[in-house]
């Protein structure tokens, strides 16, 4: 029997992973990178979402979608290509581990575009709790992969699902030559106590913060039809992931002098009010009690803050956060809390940044203001800086790692 | 006389709900200026959420509360480390970390002594020979208590001849039940045990052994319905079947929680549970405001006056429940009687962080 996607969630032991995860699978020859046939593996399932009735109407995905289209593909690749010297050539790095995390559905697909990409074989563990976006994915998927062109891709590659087990963990680990480890802190260290080998990579995406940074001059310049459409973004770069993935923005800096940020903080805000209400917000119980849990904690630890907007299912949830306190949010929240900073100048940032911080959104500020904070930051945080819609885009560069260049490895050839 | 002695002066359910109300507001705003004053973290959510309003508040529904989940991720105590007695633990089914409350001997005796005022307004006086349908392995270490090992202490001692009627593998010891039974057939009994062990442990057990007991005396039980509602077991036909087996008929529920020892609310002949004098429910919709309609169904809040060690002595939980009247239960008790309808429904929230390694 050939090898299967396993896309049917359920509880598998040890044995039944070492029997699908087995030698003939591990010892089968690596594709070749940036093959016509991964290309087109992606392509099409670019095409089957954007088909199917389920996953075509879920923005997530859609967005998916057009990340895996052909051209988006190449465009990338070519790229990469462009980076690598005529006396090295790129190789596959062989077996890739993968361990999706359970509340971003989506996030794993792009990870494993690029170990694809890479010419690797790929086993990933994604969740055993399976909503509605990852199943109409997963149907996608199994749709586009039994296909008899790309039987080569479907050998190499097993999406599976088990409840957490020591022994699995330890068994994958030990085949693996690239872990990809999605989950936050606790999973990665968690993953990483089992040995893999001397020379396996792992790619470990960390807890991470993310920011918006506003130049409130800009934004107060803005016509109210383009007002709205910058704050239209933000509500997708907050929303779409109920404000928990690591690049939604949990403060937002609001920079310039005090009148300015006053002003524009409150026309900011009231919009992004107008867009829930438009949308029919209406959060449920159970993320008012963690917001307001979450409150009450933060109050707790004597941080200084304000309550700008209180725990209410059809609004945000606004603190202002003096910036000396800002470096004391060490969890995020999620479900529409943000708070909100006032800054004099972007410089201020340079002593707030820590080194879990992620992404910066900003609205505003020339380019060279932008690069010109990077390389003052210096390594202390933040790996990407990016225009307020993008937040969640997916890049092949992320969380600070060129993914393509650590998926792969370069043979010297002079 | 202080407003703490009036309540244990007075028969439990016997003062007027405005009466009463007037003495829990004054001793909660006492405790939340005394809590404010010991209670750093405490302090700090008053500033910030309260604006620094404490200790005036003219209505139950003003006086600060917090969310019971805070307990679990904040250690609020306001004792030094050298006064604590006793971590009072939650059981943390669903949630990895637990509720950890610090009990001072003050604070232990004024919940043994509550416990005891409402326990014998049902039971009487007289300590009964008791079955507990518990392992005695239960109980922990008197430092470290489970909110289980915490309730099977606090009820016992109303009885005497203690016998622990579940082995170290929680199965239902019967040749010693029904030596038991034997030996004080004729004398009323007290049994007591957390509502989904009465019914597995017990009950299923007796059922499956076919015995049927004839058992006079009460139940005490709690601990909470959501097991039982799983497999359609409501209060009617849980006391029916008891009845059935056991011969007991006096059964009564009991809502409590490890944040609020002592103070609980009895469930009543009529099937409602009654505040004590000790203690007060709210209800709030959920936005949050005061929402003490009678039918209409909310999150409850839950004052207490004994908590001196720690600062809970308003807490919103994550329970629902409607309020069915005040001062006017058929069962001739005073004050507000209510039953509890079930927890706030969970969503879940999507991240990239998650519990996969601890738990998922």
């Amino acid at each position: 029997m050939s090898k299967i996607i396993q896309i049917v969630p359920k509880n598998l032991l040890t044995d039944d992973i070492k029997a699908i995860v087995n030698n003939d699978f591990i010892s089968q020859s690596r594709l070749e990178p940036f093959s016509d046939l991964t290309i087109n593996f992606l392509n099409q399932l670019s095409r089957e979402i954007l088909s199917d009735s389920v996953t075509s109407k879920i923005p997530e995905l859609v967005a998916l979608a057009y990340f895996l289209r052909k051209s988006n593909i190449i465009n990338i690749t070519e790229n990469f290509k462009k980076t690598i010297p005529d006396t090295e050539v790129t190789v596959p790095l062989g077996v890739c581990f993968q361990i999706a995390p359970s509340n971003v559905d989506t996030i794993f697909m792009y990870s494993w575009a690029f170990s694809l990409l890479a010419g690797n074989s790929n086993i990933i563990r994604i969740t055993q709790n399976v909503g509605e976006q990852l199943s109409g994915l997963l149907s996608v998927i199994n749709r586009v992969i039994n296909n008899p062109d790309i039987e080569e891709i479907r050998a190499r590659n097993i999406i599976l699902s088990y409840s957490y087990d020591d022994n699995i963990n330890a068994y994958l680990s030990s085949i693996a030559d690239l872990r990809i480890i999605w989950g936050g802190d606790s999973t990665v260290q968690n993953i990483r106590k089992h040995l893999s080998k001397p020379t396996t990579r792992d790619i470990a995406f960390a807890d991470k913060i993310s920011y918006s940074i506003i130049e409130s001059k800009y934004f107060l310049s803005l016509n109210d039809q383009l007002l709205t459409e910058k704050v239209r973004l933000f509500y997708n770069d907050s929303y779409y992931f109920d404000q928990m993935a690591c690049s939604s923005p949990q403060v937002v800096y609001f920079v310039g002098d005090d009148k300015d940020n006053q002003l524009a903080s409150s026309i900011f805000w009231s919009k992004l009010e107008e867009i829930l209400i438009s949308k029919g917000h209406f959060e449920h119980i159970s993320v008012s009690m963690n917001k307001l849990a979450y409150l009450y904690e933060e109050s707790a630890s004597g941080m200084d803050l304000r309550i700008q907007s209180e725990v209410n299912p059809d609004k945000p949830t606004i603190i202002k956060i003096a910036k000396e306190d800002v470096q004391k949010i060490v969890s995020i929240c999620g479900g529409g809390y943000f708070h909100q900073c006032f800054l004099a100048d972007i410089s201020e940032l340079i002593h707030i940044i820590k080194h879990n911080d992620q992404t910066l959104s900003y609205l505003g500020f020339t380019p060279e203001i932008l690069k010109n904070l990077a390389k003052s930051l210096n390594g202390k945080g933040i790996d990407r800086i990016v225009p307020v819609g993008q937040a969640l885009a997916f890049m092949p560069t992320w969380d600070g790692f060129s993914l393509l260049n650590h998926f792969t490895k370069r043979v010297v050839v002079i | 006389m202080n407003v703490i002695e009036k309540l244990f002066e007075y028969p439990q359910y016997s003062i007027p709900f405005e009466e009463k109300t007037n003495f829990l507001l004054k001793e909660l705003n006492n405790l939340t200026a005394y809590h404010y004053e010991k209670c750093v973290p405490y302090q700090n959510i008053i500033k910030t959420i309260y604006h620094n309003n404490y200790g005036n508040s003219k209505n139950l529904s003003e006086i600060p509360f917090f969310p019971v989940r805070l307990f679990k991720n904040i250690e609020l105590k306001s004792i030094p480390d050298s006064d604590v007695l006793k971590t009072l633990t939650s059981s943390g089914t669903t949630s990895m970390q637990v509720s950890k409350i610090f009990i001072d001997r003050e604070t232990s005796l004024l919940q043994t002594k509550a416990l005891a005022s409402i326990v014998t307004s049902f039971i009487g006086n007289k300590r009964l020979p008791m079955i507990i349908i518990d392992s005695e392995t239960s109980l922990g270490t008197a430092s470290g208590m489970s909110a289980r090992g915490a309730g099977l202490v606090g009820l016992s001692n109303f009885g005497r001849n203690h016998f622990y009627a579940l082995d170290g593998n929680m199965q239902l010891k019967i040749k010693e039940l029904l030596e038991f039974s034997e030996k004080h057939s004729g004398e009323k009994i007290l049994i007591f045990g957390f509502t989904f062990m009465v019914w597995q442990n017990f009950l299923e057990e007796l059922k499956k052994n076919n015995i049927k007991l004839n058992l006079d005396g009460y139940l005490i039980h709690s601990g909470g319905w959501k097991k039982l509602t799983e497999i359609a077991v409501s209060n009617e036909i849980f006391k029916e079947k008891i009845q059935e087996q056991t011969g007991i008929s006096k059964i009564h529920n009991f809502y409590g929680m490890v944040e609020q020892v002592g103070s609980i609310y009895m469930e009543c002949e009529q099937g409602y549970f009654h505040s004590p004098n000790f203690s007060e429910i709210i209800l709030r919709s959920f936005d949050l405001k005061p929402s003490n309609i009678i039918g209409k169904e909310g999150i409850i809040q839950t004052l207490s006056v004994l908590p001196k060690s720690y600062p809970g002595h308003s807490i919103l939980t994550e329970d629902l429940g409607i309020i069915h009247g005040i001062d006017d239960c058929k069962c001739g008790r005073k004050g507000v009687y209510f039953t509890i309808s079930g927890r706030i429904p969970k969503a879940e929230l999507r991240g990239c962080s998650d519990v996969y390694a601890l738990a998922g």
